[in-house]
Protein backbone atom coordinates (compact mmCIF):
# COMPACT_ATOMS: atom_id res chain seq x y z
CA UNK A 1 0.00 0.00 0.00
CA UNK A 2 1.66 3.29 -0.98
CA UNK A 3 1.66 6.48 1.06
CA UNK A 4 -0.87 8.42 -1.00
CA UNK A 5 -3.31 5.54 -1.03
CA UNK A 6 -3.00 5.54 2.74
CA UNK A 7 -3.74 9.26 2.91
CA UNK A 8 -6.82 9.24 0.72
CA UNK A 9 -8.07 6.00 2.16
CA UNK A 10 -7.59 7.70 5.50
CA UNK A 11 -9.88 10.50 4.42
CA UNK A 12 -12.55 8.04 3.37
CA UNK A 13 -12.08 6.02 6.52
CA UNK A 14 -12.37 9.15 8.66
CA UNK A 15 -15.75 9.78 7.10
CA UNK A 16 -17.03 6.36 7.98
CA UNK A 17 -18.33 7.60 11.29
CA UNK A 18 -19.65 10.93 10.05
CA UNK A 19 -23.21 11.24 11.33
CA UNK A 20 -24.05 13.42 8.33
CA UNK A 21 -23.49 10.71 5.73
CA UNK A 22 -26.95 9.25 6.15
CA UNK A 23 -28.43 12.75 5.87
CA UNK A 24 -26.55 13.43 2.61
CA UNK A 25 -27.68 10.08 1.20
CA UNK A 26 -31.27 10.81 2.30
CA UNK A 27 -31.31 14.23 0.63
CA UNK A 28 -29.98 12.79 -2.64
CA UNK A 29 -32.42 9.89 -2.65
CA UNK A 30 -35.46 11.95 -1.61
CA UNK A 31 -34.70 14.67 -4.16
CA UNK A 32 -34.34 12.15 -6.97
CA UNK A 33 -37.55 10.31 -6.02
CA UNK A 34 -39.57 13.52 -5.73
CA UNK A 35 -38.24 14.82 -9.05
CA UNK A 36 -39.02 11.47 -10.70
CA UNK A 37 -42.57 11.56 -9.26
CA UNK A 38 -43.18 15.07 -10.63
CA UNK A 39 -41.70 14.21 -14.04
CA UNK A 40 -43.63 10.94 -14.14
CA UNK A 41 -46.91 12.70 -13.33
CA UNK A 42 -46.23 15.30 -16.02
CA UNK A 43 -45.42 12.67 -18.63
CA UNK A 44 -48.41 10.49 -17.72
CA UNK A 45 -50.84 13.42 -17.87
CA UNK A 46 -49.26 14.62 -21.09
CA UNK A 47 -49.74 11.23 -22.76
CA UNK A 48 -53.17 10.58 -21.24
CA UNK A 49 -54.73 13.93 -22.11
CA UNK A 50 -52.61 14.61 -25.21
CA UNK A 51 -51.13 17.77 -23.76
CA UNK A 52 -47.73 18.63 -25.23
CA UNK A 53 -45.05 19.21 -22.64
CA UNK A 54 -43.79 22.77 -22.66
CA UNK A 55 -40.94 22.90 -25.12
CA UNK A 56 -37.99 25.23 -25.16
CA UNK A 57 -39.78 28.50 -24.47
CA UNK A 58 -37.62 29.12 -21.48
CA UNK A 59 -37.51 28.91 -17.74
CA UNK A 60 -40.97 28.49 -16.19
CA UNK A 61 -42.68 29.42 -19.44
CA UNK A 62 -46.13 27.93 -19.07
CA UNK A 63 -48.83 27.23 -21.65
CA UNK A 64 -51.34 30.08 -21.93
CA UNK A 65 -54.40 27.78 -21.80
CA UNK A 66 -54.10 27.30 -18.04
CA UNK A 67 -55.90 24.45 -16.29
CA UNK A 68 -54.54 20.95 -16.77
CA UNK A 69 -52.02 22.05 -19.41
CA UNK A 70 -50.54 24.53 -16.96
CA UNK A 71 -50.42 21.86 -14.26
CA UNK A 72 -48.53 19.54 -16.59
CA UNK A 73 -46.09 22.33 -17.45
CA UNK A 74 -45.59 23.25 -13.80
CA UNK A 75 -45.05 19.63 -12.82
CA UNK A 76 -42.47 19.09 -15.59
CA UNK A 77 -40.63 22.31 -14.79
CA UNK A 78 -40.66 21.66 -11.05
CA UNK A 79 -39.39 18.15 -11.63
CA UNK A 80 -36.42 19.35 -13.67
CA UNK A 81 -35.67 22.22 -11.27
CA UNK A 82 -35.89 19.86 -8.28
CA UNK A 83 -33.59 17.43 -10.05
CA UNK A 84 -31.03 20.19 -10.52
CA UNK A 85 -31.48 21.44 -6.97
CA UNK A 86 -30.91 18.02 -5.39
CA UNK A 87 -27.08 18.04 -5.65
CA UNK A 88 -27.19 21.72 -4.65
CA UNK A 89 -29.14 20.76 -1.51
CA UNK A 90 -26.49 18.15 -0.79
CA UNK A 91 -23.79 20.85 -0.87
CA UNK A 92 -25.95 23.17 1.26
CA UNK A 93 -26.47 20.46 3.84
CA UNK A 94 -22.78 19.63 4.03
CA UNK A 95 -21.88 23.22 5.04
CA UNK A 96 -23.49 23.14 8.53
CA UNK A 97 -22.37 19.53 8.95
CA UNK A 98 -18.72 20.49 8.41
CA UNK A 99 -19.12 23.66 10.50
CA UNK A 100 -20.58 21.66 13.39
CA UNK A 101 -17.67 19.22 13.13
CA UNK A 102 -15.25 22.16 13.47
CA UNK A 103 -13.98 21.86 9.88
CA UNK A 104 -14.15 25.52 9.01
CA UNK A 105 -12.09 25.38 5.83
CA UNK A 106 -14.25 22.56 4.46
CA UNK A 107 -17.42 24.52 5.36
CA UNK A 108 -16.00 27.55 3.52
CA UNK A 109 -15.27 25.40 0.47
CA UNK A 110 -18.89 24.24 0.57
CA UNK A 111 -20.05 27.86 0.74
CA UNK A 112 -17.83 28.64 -2.25
CA UNK A 113 -19.43 25.83 -4.27
CA UNK A 114 -22.88 27.08 -3.26
CA UNK A 115 -22.00 30.63 -4.28
CA UNK A 116 -20.86 29.40 -7.69
CA UNK A 117 -24.07 27.40 -8.15
CA UNK A 118 -26.14 30.47 -7.26
CA UNK A 119 -24.04 32.46 -9.71
CA UNK A 120 -24.85 29.94 -12.45
CA UNK A 121 -28.58 30.43 -11.82
CA UNK A 122 -28.32 34.23 -11.73
CA UNK A 123 -26.04 34.47 -14.78
CA UNK A 124 -28.25 32.12 -16.75
CA UNK A 125 -31.36 34.14 -15.90
CA UNK A 126 -29.71 37.47 -16.67
CA UNK A 127 -28.29 36.44 -20.07
CA UNK B 1 -44.40 7.31 -30.17
CA UNK B 2 -41.53 9.74 -29.73
CA UNK B 3 -41.84 9.92 -25.90
CA UNK B 4 -41.80 6.10 -25.80
CA UNK B 5 -38.65 6.01 -27.96
CA UNK B 6 -37.00 8.69 -25.84
CA UNK B 7 -37.93 6.78 -22.68
CA UNK B 8 -36.48 3.59 -24.17
CA UNK B 9 -33.29 5.46 -25.11
CA UNK B 10 -33.04 6.72 -21.54
CA UNK B 11 -33.57 3.19 -20.18
CA UNK B 12 -30.78 1.90 -22.42
CA UNK B 13 -28.39 4.71 -21.45
CA UNK B 14 -29.20 4.37 -17.74
CA UNK B 15 -28.83 0.59 -17.76
CA UNK B 16 -25.56 0.74 -19.70
CA UNK B 17 -24.27 3.36 -17.27
CA UNK B 18 -25.06 1.15 -14.30
CA UNK B 19 -23.67 -1.98 -15.94
CA UNK B 20 -20.39 -0.72 -17.35
CA UNK B 21 -19.81 2.49 -15.40
CA UNK B 22 -20.07 5.09 -18.15
CA UNK B 23 -22.18 8.20 -17.73
CA UNK B 24 -25.33 8.45 -19.80
CA UNK B 25 -24.07 11.52 -21.63
CA UNK B 26 -21.58 9.70 -23.82
CA UNK B 27 -24.50 7.58 -25.11
CA UNK B 28 -27.29 10.14 -25.12
CA UNK B 29 -25.68 13.05 -26.94
CA UNK B 30 -24.86 11.11 -30.13
CA UNK B 31 -28.12 9.12 -30.05
CA UNK B 32 -30.29 12.22 -29.58
CA UNK B 33 -28.30 14.16 -32.12
CA UNK B 34 -27.67 11.50 -34.80
CA UNK B 35 -30.74 9.25 -34.44
CA UNK B 36 -33.44 11.69 -33.29
CA UNK B 37 -32.12 14.78 -35.08
CA UNK B 38 -32.23 16.85 -31.90
CA UNK B 39 -30.12 20.03 -32.24
CA UNK B 40 -26.74 19.41 -30.63
CA UNK B 41 -27.09 22.06 -27.90
CA UNK B 42 -30.52 20.73 -26.92
CA UNK B 43 -29.10 17.20 -26.85
CA UNK B 44 -26.29 18.42 -24.57
CA UNK B 45 -28.79 20.11 -22.21
CA UNK B 46 -31.02 17.01 -22.00
CA UNK B 47 -27.97 14.82 -21.48
CA UNK B 48 -26.80 17.00 -18.58
CA UNK B 49 -30.20 16.62 -16.87
CA UNK B 50 -29.87 12.85 -17.31
CA UNK B 51 -26.33 12.93 -15.93
CA UNK B 52 -27.66 14.61 -12.75
CA UNK B 53 -30.28 11.87 -12.39
CA UNK B 54 -27.86 8.96 -12.80
CA UNK B 55 -25.14 10.56 -10.67
CA UNK B 56 -27.54 11.45 -7.84
CA UNK B 57 -28.85 7.90 -7.56
CA UNK B 58 -25.35 6.40 -7.56
CA UNK B 59 -23.93 9.03 -5.19
CA UNK B 60 -26.66 8.33 -2.62
CA UNK B 61 -25.56 4.69 -2.47
CA UNK B 62 -21.84 5.54 -2.44
CA UNK B 63 -22.21 8.09 0.41
CA UNK B 64 -24.14 5.56 2.45
CA UNK B 65 -21.40 2.97 1.85
CA UNK B 66 -18.62 5.48 2.73
CA UNK B 67 -16.91 5.00 -0.62
CA UNK B 68 -16.59 8.74 -1.33
CA UNK B 69 -13.88 11.14 -0.25
CA UNK B 70 -16.42 13.90 0.40
CA UNK B 71 -13.79 16.44 1.42
CA UNK B 72 -11.65 16.01 -1.69
CA UNK B 73 -14.79 15.88 -3.83
CA UNK B 74 -15.97 19.24 -2.52
CA UNK B 75 -12.55 20.84 -3.00
CA UNK B 76 -12.50 19.74 -6.63
CA UNK B 77 -16.17 20.71 -7.09
CA UNK B 78 -15.17 24.36 -6.65
CA UNK B 79 -13.19 24.04 -9.87
CA UNK B 80 -15.47 21.70 -11.84
CA UNK B 81 -18.44 24.01 -11.13
CA UNK B 82 -16.46 27.10 -12.18
CA UNK B 83 -15.42 25.23 -15.32
CA UNK B 84 -19.01 24.14 -15.97
CA UNK B 85 -20.28 27.72 -15.77
CA UNK B 86 -17.56 28.85 -18.16
CA UNK B 87 -18.37 25.94 -20.47
CA UNK B 88 -22.11 26.65 -20.49
CA UNK B 89 -21.38 30.20 -21.64
CA UNK B 90 -18.74 29.20 -24.15
CA UNK B 91 -20.79 26.34 -25.70
CA UNK B 92 -23.30 28.53 -27.61
CA UNK B 93 -20.39 30.44 -29.13
CA UNK B 94 -18.72 27.32 -30.44
CA UNK B 95 -19.55 26.14 -33.96
CA UNK B 96 -21.44 22.84 -34.10
CA UNK B 97 -18.49 21.23 -35.89
CA UNK B 98 -16.14 22.10 -33.03
CA UNK B 99 -18.46 20.40 -30.50
CA UNK B 100 -18.73 17.34 -32.75
CA UNK B 101 -14.94 17.13 -33.07
CA UNK B 102 -14.46 17.57 -29.31
CA UNK B 103 -17.05 14.88 -28.65
CA UNK B 104 -15.36 12.51 -31.10
CA UNK B 105 -12.02 13.08 -29.37
CA UNK B 106 -13.59 12.67 -25.92
CA UNK B 107 -14.70 9.18 -26.90
CA UNK B 108 -11.03 8.07 -27.03
CA UNK B 109 -10.37 8.14 -23.24
CA UNK B 110 -13.79 6.59 -22.62
CA UNK B 111 -13.05 3.68 -24.97
CA UNK B 112 -9.63 3.36 -23.35
CA UNK B 113 -11.15 3.18 -19.87
CA UNK B 114 -13.66 0.57 -21.06
CA UNK B 115 -10.94 -1.66 -22.49
CA UNK B 116 -8.61 -1.28 -19.51
CA UNK B 117 -8.58 -4.31 -17.20
CA UNK B 118 -10.24 -3.71 -13.82
CA UNK B 119 -7.75 -2.84 -11.07
CA UNK B 120 -7.12 -5.28 -8.27
CA UNK B 121 -9.36 -5.13 -5.21
CA UNK B 122 -8.19 -2.52 -2.72
CA UNK B 123 -8.19 -2.58 1.05
CA UNK B 124 -9.57 0.63 2.56
CA UNK B 125 -8.90 0.18 6.26
CA UNK B 126 -6.37 2.75 7.45
CA UNK B 127 -6.07 5.15 10.33
CA UNK B 128 -6.06 8.93 10.29
CA UNK B 129 -7.19 11.59 7.87
CA UNK B 130 -5.08 12.84 5.01
CA UNK B 131 -5.09 14.75 1.78
CA UNK B 132 -4.20 14.23 -1.82
CA UNK B 133 -0.94 15.16 -3.55
CA UNK B 134 -0.58 17.68 -6.41
CA UNK B 135 -3.82 19.42 -5.49
CA UNK B 136 -3.23 22.62 -7.57
CA UNK B 137 -2.70 20.53 -10.72
CA UNK B 138 -5.75 18.43 -9.89
CA UNK B 139 -7.82 21.59 -9.44
CA UNK B 140 -6.71 22.95 -12.83
CA UNK B 141 -7.56 19.65 -14.51
CA UNK B 142 -10.93 19.64 -12.71
CA UNK B 143 -11.71 23.07 -14.19
CA UNK B 144 -11.06 21.60 -17.63
CA UNK B 145 -13.24 18.59 -16.85
CA UNK B 146 -16.10 20.88 -15.77
CA UNK B 147 -15.80 22.94 -18.96
CA UNK B 148 -15.86 19.84 -21.18
CA UNK B 149 -18.82 18.47 -19.22
CA UNK B 150 -20.86 21.60 -19.93
CA UNK B 151 -19.86 21.83 -23.59
CA UNK B 152 -20.36 18.15 -24.42
CA UNK B 153 -23.17 17.18 -22.03
CA UNK B 154 -21.18 14.44 -20.35
CA UNK B 155 -20.34 13.71 -16.73
CA UNK B 156 -16.61 13.87 -17.35
CA UNK B 157 -15.74 10.72 -15.39
CA UNK B 158 -13.10 9.60 -17.94
CA UNK B 159 -11.22 12.82 -17.14
CA UNK B 160 -11.92 13.11 -13.42
CA UNK B 161 -11.04 9.52 -12.54
CA UNK B 162 -7.55 9.58 -14.18
CA UNK B 163 -6.95 13.02 -12.65
CA UNK B 164 -7.73 11.67 -9.20
CA UNK B 165 -5.83 8.40 -9.57
CA UNK B 166 -2.77 9.58 -11.53
CA UNK B 167 -2.35 13.19 -10.36
CA UNK B 168 -3.89 13.16 -6.88
CA UNK B 169 -2.99 9.58 -5.94
CA UNK B 170 -6.53 8.56 -4.97
CA UNK B 171 -7.31 4.80 -5.03
CA UNK B 172 -9.28 3.82 -8.15
CA UNK B 173 -12.54 2.79 -6.49
CA UNK B 174 -12.62 5.88 -4.29
CA UNK B 175 -11.89 7.99 -7.39
CA UNK B 176 -14.79 6.51 -9.39
CA UNK B 177 -17.23 6.98 -6.49
CA UNK B 178 -15.98 10.52 -5.75
CA UNK B 179 -16.16 11.42 -9.45
CA UNK B 180 -19.80 10.25 -9.52
CA UNK B 181 -20.49 12.33 -6.41
CA UNK B 182 -19.08 15.46 -8.09
CA UNK B 183 -20.75 14.96 -11.46
CA UNK B 184 -24.24 15.90 -10.26
CA UNK B 185 -23.13 19.29 -8.91
CA UNK B 186 -21.04 20.02 -12.01
CA UNK B 187 -23.93 19.18 -14.34
CA UNK B 188 -26.41 21.15 -12.18
CA UNK B 189 -24.36 24.33 -12.65
CA UNK B 190 -24.57 24.09 -16.44
CA UNK B 191 -28.16 22.80 -16.51
CA UNK B 192 -29.36 25.96 -14.78
CA UNK B 193 -27.67 28.06 -17.45
CA UNK B 194 -29.13 25.94 -20.29
CA UNK B 195 -32.58 25.94 -18.61
CA UNK B 196 -32.56 29.70 -18.13
CA UNK B 197 -31.66 30.17 -21.77
CA UNK B 198 -34.53 27.99 -22.97
CA UNK B 199 -32.21 25.31 -24.36
CA UNK B 200 -33.65 22.48 -22.27
CA UNK B 201 -36.61 21.06 -24.22
CA UNK B 202 -38.90 19.47 -21.66
CA UNK B 203 -40.67 17.42 -24.32
CA UNK B 204 -37.37 15.59 -24.84
CA UNK B 205 -35.94 15.87 -21.33
CA UNK B 206 -38.86 14.48 -19.30
CA UNK B 207 -39.19 11.05 -20.94
CA UNK B 208 -35.42 10.67 -21.33
CA UNK B 209 -34.65 11.54 -17.69
CA UNK B 210 -37.35 9.15 -16.49
CA UNK B 211 -35.93 6.46 -18.73
CA UNK B 212 -32.44 7.00 -17.33
CA UNK B 213 -33.72 6.70 -13.73
CA UNK B 214 -35.59 3.49 -14.57
CA UNK B 215 -32.66 2.13 -16.60
CA UNK B 216 -30.11 2.83 -13.86
CA UNK B 217 -32.27 1.01 -11.31
CA UNK B 218 -32.85 -1.89 -13.70
CA UNK B 219 -29.16 -2.03 -14.69
CA UNK B 220 -27.98 -2.21 -11.08
CA UNK B 221 -30.25 -5.23 -10.49
CA UNK B 222 -29.20 -6.83 -13.76
CA UNK B 223 -25.48 -6.46 -13.02
CA UNK B 224 -24.88 -9.85 -11.32
CA UNK B 225 -26.43 -11.66 -14.30
CA UNK B 226 -24.65 -9.88 -17.15
CA UNK B 227 -21.10 -10.54 -18.44
CA UNK B 228 -19.99 -6.92 -17.97
CA UNK B 229 -16.47 -7.49 -19.36
CA UNK B 230 -17.88 -8.66 -22.69
CA UNK B 231 -20.47 -5.88 -22.63
CA UNK B 232 -17.71 -3.31 -22.08
CA UNK B 233 -15.79 -4.59 -25.09
CA UNK B 234 -18.84 -4.58 -27.35
CA UNK B 235 -19.82 -1.12 -26.15
CA UNK B 236 -16.27 0.16 -26.67
CA UNK B 237 -16.49 -0.87 -30.34
CA UNK B 238 -19.94 0.71 -30.80
CA UNK B 239 -18.85 3.86 -29.00
CA UNK B 240 -15.69 4.02 -31.11
CA UNK B 241 -17.85 3.95 -34.26
CA UNK B 242 -20.17 6.62 -32.88
CA UNK B 243 -17.18 8.78 -31.93
CA UNK B 244 -15.75 8.33 -35.44
CA UNK B 245 -19.14 9.32 -36.87
CA UNK B 246 -19.24 12.51 -34.75
CA UNK B 247 -15.62 13.30 -35.62
CA UNK B 248 -16.30 12.76 -39.32
CA UNK B 249 -19.38 15.01 -39.15
CA UNK B 250 -17.39 17.70 -37.40
CA UNK B 251 -14.60 17.51 -39.97
CA UNK B 252 -17.13 17.59 -42.81
CA UNK B 253 -16.17 14.12 -44.04
CA UNK B 254 -18.87 11.77 -45.32
CA UNK B 255 -18.91 9.05 -42.66
CA UNK B 256 -20.41 6.54 -45.09
CA UNK B 257 -23.19 5.44 -42.78
CA UNK B 258 -21.17 4.09 -39.89
CA UNK B 259 -24.33 4.06 -37.78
Amino acid sequence: MNEMDTLTRGAVEAQADDPGDWALALVLRAGLLLAAALLGAALAASLLFRIPLVGDEGFLALPPEGGLAAMVGISAHLGIVLLGLTPVARVALSVPLFARAGERSQALIGLGVLALLLLSMVLGAVE
Amino acid sequence: MIPALLFATGVGAGALGALIGVGGGIVLVPVLSLAFGVPLQHAVAVSLACVIASSTGAAAAYVRDHRIDVRLGMQLELFTVAGAIAGAFVAPLLPKAAIEILFGLMVIPVVRSLLRPAPAEEVARVEGRGGARNLPLGCAASFGAGTLSAVLGIGGGPIKVPVMTLILGVPFKVATATSNFMIGVTAAASVFVYLSRGLLDLGIAVPTVLGVIAGATFGARLMPHVPTRLLKKVFAVVLGLVGAQMLAKGLGVDPGGLL
